[in-house]
């Protein structure tokens, strides 16, 4: 009998994450790659990665998150699509059961968990602004013209102290260039941003949260070592960065889809979802003034799928009107 | 020539039913879109509230389409919002419009609301046609809200929210249509009935989440709202005190006993934006709701001032609070995303006992 795997996908607004599982909930591989905006064609290629990691094991489910869940979940044939807050608890919590805070900075969001007992209390994530996230440090790093995987080495050899203003990425760029025009060193200016941004986070998504040890930091921007210093230097604390911190929404969806496994998996093949057209289509509902924006999935012509709508018409029916329609 | 008004969800049809009384007819307000959105905003200040924004879009949309007698209710008692009286700013915005007039009808007491309703329409005004007109209005509040309620109650308990949805558009519909108090009463009666006929799911609400927040962005269950309102459909009880009927409802008197309920926790001189919040929220916490949602409009000052507050009522219950703030930079997709994850949450909680 074939050994068995699920498989879970996170696509954000910066990168893609894919992981499988075995029966064991042991990850058997992990990719994290940028998206560059081609989320479908990012996916593909990872799939075509794990099609050849898992050998000949049988994918039993998969599950979906992130931004992107619901249509890569269209694409994939996903059991289950779920929120990225719930599936880096339930990733975390399966490795980690005694953490009691977790802090996870992506792309374009942020979030805290606070948790007791291995129950999630109460949750956070960024409101308005991406300042305290992984886009101030893409900015940061653009206009520094340093590689963003260089960042946090960069800082840590920092010798003296600078106050970036963190508050906003347009300002703290503008901080940033008077900063180097007074001759402070790169080192040193980078390592202000890192406690800029840390700063930021917790003036935000942590304010009045009680951060309680163990903390786990996860995310895409938990492997920047100036980012974890600071949160160290800031909390007083030590923040625990685990082995697969930057995959762990694609692990908690992949743990979510083997415990809701059903007796058939939607899922498509791998061949399968190489060969298809999928692709997302956009359209402004014609029936009523309130001139909904509607999503919908399209594959060798037809309709997958639509998302959007305040009235729910797209999901309830598959009427297949001729609507002129734009490329997402 | 019709008079026009910002919606405020459907309760511009208790403001038509107001305008009918005298006489008068209102144009339906555009529903809120993108480019209304945006039209708000590039007219507003950039830190009005959102809700004012909306309400500007609306109107600059209804003024360059012809119309140029603005109708609107503020409240018939004291204002839950410090910006809610801006025929001022109104004016200064939109002052360029040949023939622009702003009629806002209300005021603390009926001699005031009389005095209002002459201002704009003349002395002939008689105060029996105001005692109708104030009825039909409230009338229709009443009716209007009970319907949202009750519906937004029956998408999380029916066994069909599809026929939820119709139900409401009818009720809506008949709601406008309505003149006089008997007709409202069939139409409630009406209403009773469907909503009675409904078939319900077999299993109770999973959760019961009370919301609370400012009453103008609340009133927007027909549009920013339905987001939240969808909620309601994962077995999610949404139970909110607040709205549009609050607003005119509200007097001194009715809010003394609101304000004792906030004893310990507001000081000072709250606005009524906050004390609503404030009493709601206490309800909910006593009636052992499993969390709170408070729902706000982004640089709405009483409820950024009472955001806090209810943070330290829920850490102190052991109740879980969710706040949304609703702005020209919200995306649907973050907001289903955090509602999604609040209710995760509830469900964690209450599976293994926490907080009960």
């Amino acid at each position: 009998m074939s050994k068995k795997a699920w498989l879970g996908v996170d696509v954000g607004s910066i990168s893609c994450k894919v992981v499988v599982i075995d029966e064991n909930d042991r990850i058997l591989g992990a990719i994290y790659r940028r998206t560059r905006g081609r989320v479908v064609d990012a996916v593909r290629e990872e799939l075509d990665t794990v099609g050849r990691a898992i050998g000949g094991r049988v994918i039993m489910g998969c599950g979906t998150t992130g931004s992107a869940r619901r249509f890569v979940g269209a694409l994939l044939g996903a059991d289950v699509v779920i929120n990225e807050i719930t599936a880096h608890v339930r990733g975390a919590l399966s490795l980690h059961p005694e953490m009691r805070t977790m802090i996870e900075i992506g792309g374009e969001d942020s979030k805290i968990v606070l948790l007791r007992g291995g129950v999630p209390v109460d949750f956070a994530m960024n409101t308005v602004c991406a300042a305290g996230t992984g886009a101030f440090l893409d900015q940061l790093a653009s206009r520094l013209g340093i590689p963003i995987n260089q960042l946090g080495e960069l800082a840590t050899a920092s010798t003296e102290e600078v106050e970036i203003a963190g508050r906003c990425t347009v300002f703290a760029e503008s901080d940033i260039i008077f900063k180097q025009q007074t001759g402070h060193s790169i080192e040193d200016i980078l390592a202000g941003a890192c406690r800029a941004l840390v700063r930021n986070y917790l003036n935000d998504v942590g304010k009045g949260k009680p951060i309680v040890s163990p903390i786990l930091f996860l995310g895409g921007v938990a492997g920047n070592i100036g980012i974890r210093e600071a949160f160290t230097e800031a909390l007083g604390a030590p923040v625990i960065v685990p082995e697969h911190y930057n995959v762990m929404g694609a692990f908690g969806a992949a743990l979510v889809a083997k415990l809701e496994q059903r007796a058939a998996s939607a899922m498509r093949s791998i061949e399968q979802i190489q060969a298809s057209d999928f692709h997302v289509e956009s359209f402004v509902c014609p029936h009523c003034e309130n001139a909904c924006e509607v999503v919908r999935f399209v594959e060798k012509g037809q309709g997958m799928g639509y998302l959007g709508g305040r009235c729910g018409r797209w999901q309830e029916e598959d009427a297949e009107a001729p609507i002129p329609v734009r490329a997402v | 020539m019709n008079h026009f008004t910002f919606s405020w969800g459907s309760n511009y049809i208790a403001v038509r039913g107001l305008l009918r009384a005298l006489g008068h007819e209102l144009s339906s307000p555009p529903r809120i879109t993108p480019a209304i959105v945006q039209r708000g905003i590039e007219l507003a200040h950039p830190f009005l509230c959102f809700s004012g924004k909306l309400v500007l879009g609306q109107i600059a949309a209804q003024l360059e389409k012809g119309d140029r007698r603005l109708a609107f209710m503020s409240s018939l008692g004291p204002e839950a919002c410090r910006c809610a009286d801006t025929c001022d700013y109104m004016d200064s915005l939109f002052g360029g419009y040949t023939g622009f007039s702003a009629h806002r009808f209300g005021g603390g007491s009926f001699d005031q609301a009389l005095a209002n309703l002459r201002s704009h329409f003349g002395p002939s005004v008689r105060r029996h046609q105001v005692v109708k007109a104030y009825a039909a209005f409230l009338g229709k509040v009443d009716l209007i809200h009970k319907v949202e309620k009750r519906c937004t109650a029956l998408r999380c308990l029916a066994a069909t929210p599809g026929r939820v949805r119709e139900l409401k558009r009818e009720a809506l519909q008949r709601i406008d249509r309505a003149a006089g108090p008997a007709a409202l009463w069939r139409v409630s009666r009406w209403f009773d009935r469907g909503a009675g006929s409904l078939p319900l799911r077999e299993e109770g609400p999973a959760l019961r989440v009370g919301v609370v927040g400012g009453e103008h962005i609340l009133c927007e269950l027909d549009s920013i709202m339905a987001v939240i309102e969808e909620t309601a459909e994962r077995g999610i009880f949404l139970d909110w005190r607040g709205g549009f009927r609050l607003l005119a409802r509200a007097t001194r008197a009715s809010l003394e006993p609101l304000k004792e309920k906030c004893r310990g926790h507001l000081h000072g001189a709250p606005s009524t934006s906050e004390v609503f919040s404030c009493a709601h929220a206490v309800d909910f916490i006593r009636e052992g709701y499993d969390g709170l949602l408070h729902v706000y409009a982004f640089g709405c000052m009483p409820q950024t001032a009472i955001k806090p507050i209810l943070q330290r009522m829920a850490a102190s219950a052991g109740v879980p609070l969710l706040s949304l703030s609703i702005g020209d930079r919200f995306a649907e997709e973050g907001l289903e995303n955090r509602l999604e994850a609040f209710i995760d949450l509830l469900q964690a909680r209450k599976g293994k006992g926490v907080g009960k």
